[in-house]
């Protein structure tokens, strides 16, 4: 205690020679600083002019986004290394994309990769509305195939690898050592680095977002023309009319391994 | 540093007791004292179109959040508090189908309803491109302010503010802006031909002109950057460390909850405030300063959660 009050002491000494020095004081103030939840215990009412703004937009946006797409069986949330919401998003994308891209080469792309941070809100369970979707990928992304170099593919990996967030793939299995890949396999096989690959993703990747810089100056881009929320919602609308819900599971595609 | 704070702690207990007798919130030493200027600031950040509330069956916020409730909040504070500033710190657009839809409008539209004082650009404030900011900004009857983008080689050309004065009750505010590294976040298509300078380097500037040449009262500075990184790049703690005049920090993009506001020291020694409230707008971030013109005593801070109750989810 006495310690402290002889640091006190010195401490406001120094300070009162820093005063003289510096001339006149500055401004002083205190401050106290919180974080306030808004939510209907704070603010019971809501404002009412403010409502009525609202209404403006609300209602013609209301009508199209309230539809319900599909049910979920289960809440999905984005994770790392892989999420439930990773791997749902990765796998479906992966799915259209094989629909709708034509190569001229004949040969489709080898696999999928999106990222983490677009990946916006988790999906509830139950109903699942446009509107939902619409916040979990606002973004207007198109789908685009590039092809890369073995090499450039090997710096994917390297980039996966280091991550600390949980990239959404499909039809890649990797686990990873000391933030390396430790063993890759791509449709079952392993990887080779003397071979070109195809990688379906979003334009806002392959233009080096997210600074996934081994897309840049690819083989190849191609454009597929979709939009990977429409690809979602696509594939939302047909589960739902087969009668069925949509779920997604972990499988291990990203592990780390001691 | 800690132990000061504790001892501080200690003795604000005290004396609020006195305070709160009064029921207003007050400081017991403020009332009837006109040397003592009080001013609340309410910040936002990365509120990224959330005009509605949550839904109810939101796993993390059900039925949170919203422009109306936040409006309501605000008008709660205001008829509380003389001198009000109110601020945003980036990243009012995208994350809901009204942005999709109507590109930002009713966002600056509301927000100048509820009498914001300033916001500062976020990276996702260039989703629709610079054509598309430029087409909502007339919707916006306050300023944006930002200090290390150029716009002007673009469009946005005169059309936002480099620094901005503010005078609330006797105290005149200096508000800077500070935006991140667009380049690997933003596409170059989105962006054009926005110029991004060295935060650092912009901030010891800016606070200089506040503080010497406007003698400023309170420098604040809006910021996009983030709060902190691993990596050592640069974020509102670095800046916070750098600077010698910047008072307050009001920060987003990392979505970070910083309740209480961190406390930084500055290359004075002084300590900066950043505060951050997450994001949607399900928080509204509340910092109450008592300035006193003639001492310069340093006084106890208020209770803030008198006012309102604080709650964590």
């Amino acid at each position: 205690m006495s310690k402290n009050r002889f640091t006190l002491v010195l401490s406001m000494l120094c300070f009162f020679v820093f005063l003289a020095c510096k001339g006149p004081e500055q401004q002083k103030f205190t401050l106290e600083g919180t974080l306030v939840l808004v939510d209907s215990i704070n603010a019971p009412e809501t404002d009412k002019e403010i409502e009525k703004i609202i209404m403006e937009y609300r209602e013609s946006l209301e009508a199209d986004m309230s539809r319900v797409l599909v049910y979920s069986e289960h809440v999905m949330e984005r994770g790392s290394p892989e999420g439930k919401l990773n791997n749902f998003v990765a796998d479906l994308v992966f799915d259209i994309g094989r629909e709708i891209y034509q190569p001229d080469d004949g040969k489709s792309f080898d696999f999928c990769l999106l990222n983490y941070g677009g990946l916006r809100v988790p999906l509830p369970m139950g109903e699942i509305t446009n509107e939902r979707v619409f916040e979990l990928l606002p973004f207007e992304n198109e789908m685009v195939v590039i092809t890369l170099t073995g090499e450039k593919t090997g710096e994917l990996f390297q980039y996966l690898a280091a991550s600390e967030r949980g990239m959404p793939v499909s039809g890649i299995k990797l686990t990873i050592k000391d933030k390396q890949p430790h063993e890759v396999l791509i449709d079952g096989e392993g990887f080779d680095i003397n071979r070109s690959y195809k990688v379906l993703t979003s334009d806002y990747l392959a233009d080096g977002g997210d600074n996934m810089d081994f897309f840049l100056q690819p083989v190849n881009y191609e454009l597929l023309g979709k939009r990977v929320r429409d690809a979602i919602i696509l594939h939302m609308e047909r589960v739902n009319a087969e009668g069925k819900k949509i779920h997604s599971e972990l499988d291990g595609r990203i592990s780390i391994v001691e | 540093m800690t132990l000061r704070n504790i001892d501080r702690r200690t003795f604000v207990k005290t004396t609020l007791l006195s305070s709160f007798a009064l029921g207003t919130g007050v400081p017991f030493w403020a009332v009837g004292n006109n040397n003592v200027s009080h001013l609340c600031i309410l910040h936002t950040n990365d509120t990224h179109s959330r005009i509605d509330p949550y839904p109810s069956n939101d796993p993390n916020f059900p039925m949170m959040g919203g422009y109306a409730r936040r409006a309501a909040l605000i008008s709660q504070v205001r008829n509380q508090v003389e001198n009000v500033l109110l601020l945003d710190a980036g990243d009012i657009f995208q994350g809901t189908p009204y942005y999709n839809i109507y590109g930002g409008e009713p966002e600056l539209r509301l927000m100048t309803k509820m009498g914001y004082d300033a916001s500062t650009i976020g990276n996702h404030e260039f989703d629709n491109g610079l054509d598309g900011l430029e087409r909502v900004l007339p919707y916006a009857g306050f300023p944006f302010i930002s200090s290390n983008y150029d716009f002007s080689q673009t469009i946005l050309n005169g059309k936002i503010e480099t620094y901005k004065i503010f005078r609330k009750g006797n105290l005149k505010i200096g508000i800077y802006g500070l935006g991140i590294e667009l380049e690997g976040l933003v596409s170059r298509s989105l962006f054009g031909n926005t110029v991004y300078h060295d935060p650092i380097r912009v901030a010891r500037r800016m606070e200089m002109i506040l503080k010497e040449d406007h003698g400023c009262d309170l420098v604040v500075c809006l910021s996009h950057l983030g709060f902190k990184y691993e990596t050592g790049k640069v974020s509102d703690v670095v800046i916070a460390g750098k600077t010698r005049y910047t008072d307050i920090i009001l920060g987003g993009h990392t979505h970070t909850l910083l309740d209480p506001p961190a406390q930084i020291e500055n290359a004075a020694g002084k300590i900066v405030y950043i505060g951050q409230t997450g994001y949607a707008g399900v928080r509204l971030g509340r910092m109450d300063l008592y300035f006193n013109k003639n001492s310069g005593e340093i006084f106890v801070e208020s209770n803030t959660t008198k006012i309102f109750k604080k709650q964590d989810v």
